[in-house]
Formats: C-alpha cells, sequence, structure tokens
C-alpha cells in the first residue's frame, strides 16, 4: 500500500490543510500585515492607492492626544466592569441552575435566560436605545412609576450614564454565553466530592468556596477572558447605541478606528490607533493562551 | 449544641433561599422585558407607540407593521435574501474547508501541529475594524467590493477556527482502526472519509454550520463596509442603514424590523438547541 501512494502523508495533511490557510491567510493574515504597514503612512480614503511614509509619526501624534488617553480608557472601563458583572451574575445563576435550592423547571430557566444570546448585536441595541429613550422610553416611565427616580434621566445623553447604558446593554447580551459556560463547568465537578464534603459538615458556603471555586477557576478564567476580549472588539453594539457619544463618551478603539479611518478618512491614523489596540489584544492573547494550555483539569 | 445552631440555621437558609427567589425573578425580568417590550411595541399603531406616558399594554393591538414589513415597505427584503445566501456560503465554506483542515490536524502528526492550532485561536481576536481597512482598499481594486463571494469569505474568517478547532476534536474521536478496517475493506481515502467518517461526526457538523450561520447572520462590520449597495448587504448592517440614517426614528417600524431580524435565529434555535448549547460548551469544556 505505501509504495503505490502518490503522495506521502505529510504531503496530504499539508494539502488538506491548504483551504483553510488560503482563507485565513489571505482575508486575514495579509490585511492585518498591510494594516501593521499602512500605520507607518499617511493615507487617505481620497486617494486610497498613494501612501505616502512617514515612520513613526502617527504614533506619536496619536499617544500625545488626549482623546486617544480617554479613549482607551473607555475601553478598559466599560469592558472590566461589563465584564465582571458578567461574571457575578453567571455565577450565581449557574450554581442556581446547578445546585439544589430549585427544585423544578431548571431547563426551562436556562432556555429562557439564553435567549439574549441569540439576538443580533444590531436588535439589542436598537431595542435598548428605544427603551432607553430620555421621553419615550418605558425605562424612565418605569422608574419613574416604581418611584426610584424623579425625572427623566437622558440614559444615552449623559456622559456617565451612556456608560451605564452600554455596559447594560453588553452584561444583557453576554451573560447567557458565561452562564451556559459556568454550568456545564459546574456539571463536570464529580458529585461524590460533594457529597463527601456534606458529610463533613461542610456548610453550603464554604462547600462553594473550596470546592467549587477552585475547580471552577480556570473556567471562569477562560470565560472572562473571552468576554474580555469579544468586548474590546465589539463594534456594533456601542456604535448603533450611542455612536460613541455624547462626545466621546462611550467611544471605544473600535470606533475610534473606524471613524478615523472612514469618516474622517485618515487610514494611515486610524491603522496605527489599531496597532496599539493590538498591542493591548496581544497582552490579552497570552493569558487566553496560557490559561488554555496551562489550566485545564487541575484537583 | 446542634439543634440550636440548626435553628439560626434554618433562619438564614430560609432568607438566603428568598434573597435567591428575588435574584432570579428580577434578573428573568430584566432578561425578557425587552422581548415583551419589542413584541408589544410592533404591535402598536403609530400614533400609540410614542404615547407619553407610554402605554404598558397594547390597548389597540394591530398587525399593520408586520404587513408592512411582508409587503417590503419597512426595508427591503432583500436584505434576508442576502443573509440566507452570505450565511448558507459560508457554511459550505467552514464545512468543506473545516473538515479537511480538521481531519488533517487530527490525523497527521506534523510538527507544527500544536503551533496551527494557536495560530487558528489567537486569529479570533484580530479585530474585524481594523482589518476591514486594507480589505476594503484590496476589495475595491480587484472588485470583490459589493459581491457575494466577498462577504461570504470574510465571514468565513469569524468561523473557521472555531469549525476547525470543533471538527477536529470530532475526528480525534474516532479511533484510527476504524479507517485502517475500511482500508483493508478496499475503501480508499475519500470514500473511507465520506462514507464511514462523516456520518459519525454528524452532530459535529451540525453545530458547525449552525454557528457559522448564527455569526455571519450577526455580522455587522464587514457586511457595513464591503456592501455599498442593497443588492449585497446583509440584514444586520441592512437594518442600521436604513433607520439610523433617518433624522425621525419610527420605533414601530424598527420594532418589527428588529423582530425580522431576530425571527430565523429564534427558529433555528427552537430546533437545534442541543447544537447551539453542545457547540457553547465544546468551546469552553475541554475534554
Amino acid at each position: 500500500m505505501q509504495k503505490g501512494r502518490f503522495l506521502t502523508d505529510k504531503q496530504v495533511a499539508v494539502i488538506l490543510l491548504l483551504p483553510v490557510l488560503i482563507i485565513l491567510g489571505s482575508v486575514g493574515v495579509i490585511p492585518l500585515v498591510s494594516a501593521l504597514q499602512m500605520s507607518l503612512t499617511k493615507t487617505s480614503i481620497i486617494s486610497i492607492s498613494q501612501h505616502k511614509f512617514v515612520g513613526l509619526r502617527n504614533f506619536m501624534d496619536i499617544l500625545t492626544n488626549a482623546d486617544y488617553w480617554q479613549i482607551v480608557k473607555n475601553t478598559f472601563l466599560i469592558t472590566g466592569i461589563a465584564a465582571a458583572i458578567r461574571l457575578a451574575i453567571a455565577l450565581g445563576l449557574a450554581l442556581l441552575l446547578t445546585g439544589t435550592i430549585i427544585k423544578r423547571g431548571k431547563n426551562l430557566f436556562r432556555s429562557l435566560f439564553i435567549l439574549p444570546w441569540l439576538i443580533p448585536g444590531v436588535a439589542m441595541a436598537i431595542v435598548w436605545m428605544w427603551m432607553l429613550g430620555t421621553r419615550v422610553g418605558i425605562i424612565n416611565y418605569l422608574l419613574r412609576s416604581l418611584h426610584l427616580i424623579e425625572a427623566n434621566l437622558p440614559w444615552l445623553a449623559d456622559k456617565m450614564l451612556a456608560k451605564v447604558s452600554v455596559i447594560t446593554v453588553f452584561v444583557w447580551g453576554g451573560t447567557p454565553f458565561i452562564m451556559i459556560v459556568l454550568i456545564a463547568g459546574l456539571q463536570t465537578i464529580p458529585q461524590d466530592l460533594i457529597d463527601a464534603s456534606r458529610i463533613d459538615g461542610a456548610g453550603y458556603w464554604s462547600r462553594f468556596l473550596f470546592i467549587i471555586l477552585p475547580l471552577l477557576r480556570s473556567l471562569m478564567a477562560i470565560a472572562v477572558l473571552l468576554s474580555l476580549i469579544y468586548m474590546f472588539q465589539n463594534f456594533v453594539i456601542i456604535y448603533t447605541l450611542t455612536g460613541g457619544g455624547p462626545g466621546i463618551a462611550t467611544e471605544t478603539f473600535s470606533l475610534y478606528v473606524y471613524k478615523t479611518a472612514f469618516d474622517i478618512g485618515r487610514i494611515g491614523r486610524a491603522c496605527a490607533i489599531g496597532t496599539t489596540w493590538l498591542m493591548f489584544l496581544l497582552v490579552f492573547a497570552i493569558f487566553y493562551l496560557r490559561s488554555l494550555t496551562g489550566g485545564g483539569k487541575k484537583a | 449544641m446542634i439543634k440550636e445552631s440548626n435553628r439560626t440555621d434554618t433562619n438564614t437558609v430560609y432568607l438566603f433561599k428568598v434573597f435567591v427567589l428575588i435574584f432570579l425573578i428580577a434578573y428573568l425580568a430584566f432578561t425578557l422585558f425587552p422581548f415583551y417590550w419589542m413584541i408589544t411595541t410592533a404591535l402598536k399603531t403609530k400614533a400609540d407607540a410614542y404615547r407619553i406616558p407610554p402605554q404598558v399594554w397594547p390597548y389597540r393591538p394591530i398587525l399593520d407593521n408586520f404587513r408592512e414589513l411582508i409587503q417590503g415597505k419597512i426595508f427591503p427584503l432583500r436584505y434576508l435574501l442576502n443573509s440566507f445566501i452570505i450565511g448558507g456560503g459560508v457554511i459550505g465554506v467552514c464545512l468543506f474547508a473545516g473538515v479537511l483542515a480538521g481531519y488533517s490536524l487530527s490525523r497527521f502528526q506534523l510538527r507544527t501541529k500544536n503551533h496551527i492550532l494557536v495560530f487558528i485561536l489567537t486569529f479570533q481576536m484580530f479585530p474585524s475594524v481594523l482589518l476591514v481597512i486594507p480589505i476594503y482598499m484590496y476589495y475595491l481594486r480587484i472588485g470583490l467590493l459589493d459581491t457575494y463571494i466577498g462577504l461570504i469569505l470574510v465571514n468565513s474568517t469569524l468561523s473557521l477556527p472555531f469549525s476547525v478547532w470543533l471538527l477536529k476534536g470530532f475526528f480525534d474521536t474516532i479511533p484510527v482502526e476504524l479507517e485502517e478496517a475500511a482500508a483493508i475493506d478496499g475503501c480508499g481515502r475519500i470514500r473511507t472519509l465520506t462514507k464511514v467518517i462523516l456520518p459519525l461526526i454528524g452532530p459535529g457538523i451540525v453545530t458547525v454550520a449552525v454557528f457559522a450561520f448564527l455569526i455571519s447572520w450577526q455580522e455587522f462590520v464587514y457586511g457595513l463596509t464591503l456592501a455599498s449597495t442593497e443588492s449585497v448587504r446583509p440584514v444586520s448592517p441592512g437594518i442600521s442603514v436604513n433607520f439610523l440614517a433617518m433624522m425621525s426614528m419610527k420605533w414601530e417600524e424598527m420594532m418589527t424590523a428588529v423582530i425580522a431580524l431576530i425571527i430565523p435565529v429564534v427558529i433555528l434555535y427552537v430546533f437545534l438547541q442541543r447544537y447551539v448549547i453542545a457547540g457553547l460548551t465544546a468551546g469552553a469544556v475541554k475534554e
């Protein structure tokens, strides 16, 4: 059988990988390298094929721009808070849906809680934009009816509230994913461990702290990391909900790059911003890979 | 001694359970209310939709908005067609490239196997907003702007890494002996693949297809930038282009549009729920 082979095993293996490599290479790697290259140039969207090499000028311009640092802060703030809230709620839900406190209907609850994850970002943002409207929005109406607020709050027009709104939408849309991941993790915890601890007299709280948390740690880390990465690059939700506003209160890297490239038309600059963005993402990537290969099942 | 601590225990446990119940109901309300509001708004007349104070319950529900939706007056129905075509294309690409690559990575001992896997996984982190800039320029030059193929290609990059990774996992579960037995029976490599192995990883294929479709359905950035006319524009950026460009927001129409956007996804989920959850958990919990 070996002798009649037209191609060696290794060659076959490589050939099978070609489609993936070609696609990811041409529409992924090459654009990435292009973007990095263009960050060293001055390119305008009007004369798109003319690149004027300017070295690190773009970077110096950006890094000395106050707006840039405000946007970095925004990105980390919004992303970080949303990720933390998501994790907290998802953990609570996951524990409830795999624990003993709720007797029936666990599957129903799970199916209901997962619904937001299916909703495309555009849809989510549009619906929340409608609900958060200052005068016609239902949220203000409900809050006033419950006497929680006096007057209508400008959820999308105030610098602080806009951030809260964005975080709310991220939490609403992303918690299901983390919940499902944590449920899966919780279901892999051997029941005998839990039973043994019960016999030993451990209360719910200590059981949680000393058995469940350690075993879930790597899973939680991965879930949070994925969450952070997703929100760090997300464009559609903030673009639709606030457009980055008011001002640049909710503007993150993704919007900054987009606006600089397509609204202002300074492509070289946009790519430079994007390159710094990639630096941050690289840090996340390292953490992500560490927890994937290092983590796993550590009892 | 034990009796006493039991008594305070029961009290705190009771309080805890009440708190838990409140948390559960509150979050359930938070999760489901937007859906309720979306649907009831779509059922309202234009006057009722922006009544101040808002009607919590639609007193005069009408189906006019849905009629206009089907007539294409709310947004071009072509958008939906485009999303289906692109989604189908992405499924095709992901299955074709994914099966081949997954098989290769699973079966052949390549020295760089781990590197390729790592490369594929970190790939998911490249932001589309940044990549779209050179892709836009490139497509403009070679004429792939505003084409189905162009969009299918970029959308595939979003699901390919996951598809390869998932399918490789499935291939890993099939013992090599099976292939050897098929070879002895006279099957060439390709016949072995199609007749013996593929049926066994059926669930994996469905999961990949569902994910590929869902992800391309939701995709926004590429669709917004690389489709300049209605003829190819998918529905997610399409709704944004049609509505957010307007000065006056017609909310009852927008809610109807949103429902149109969501329905295919919900239907898919109802029928293929198992695969969606299986895919999600496979993505995080490694066996």
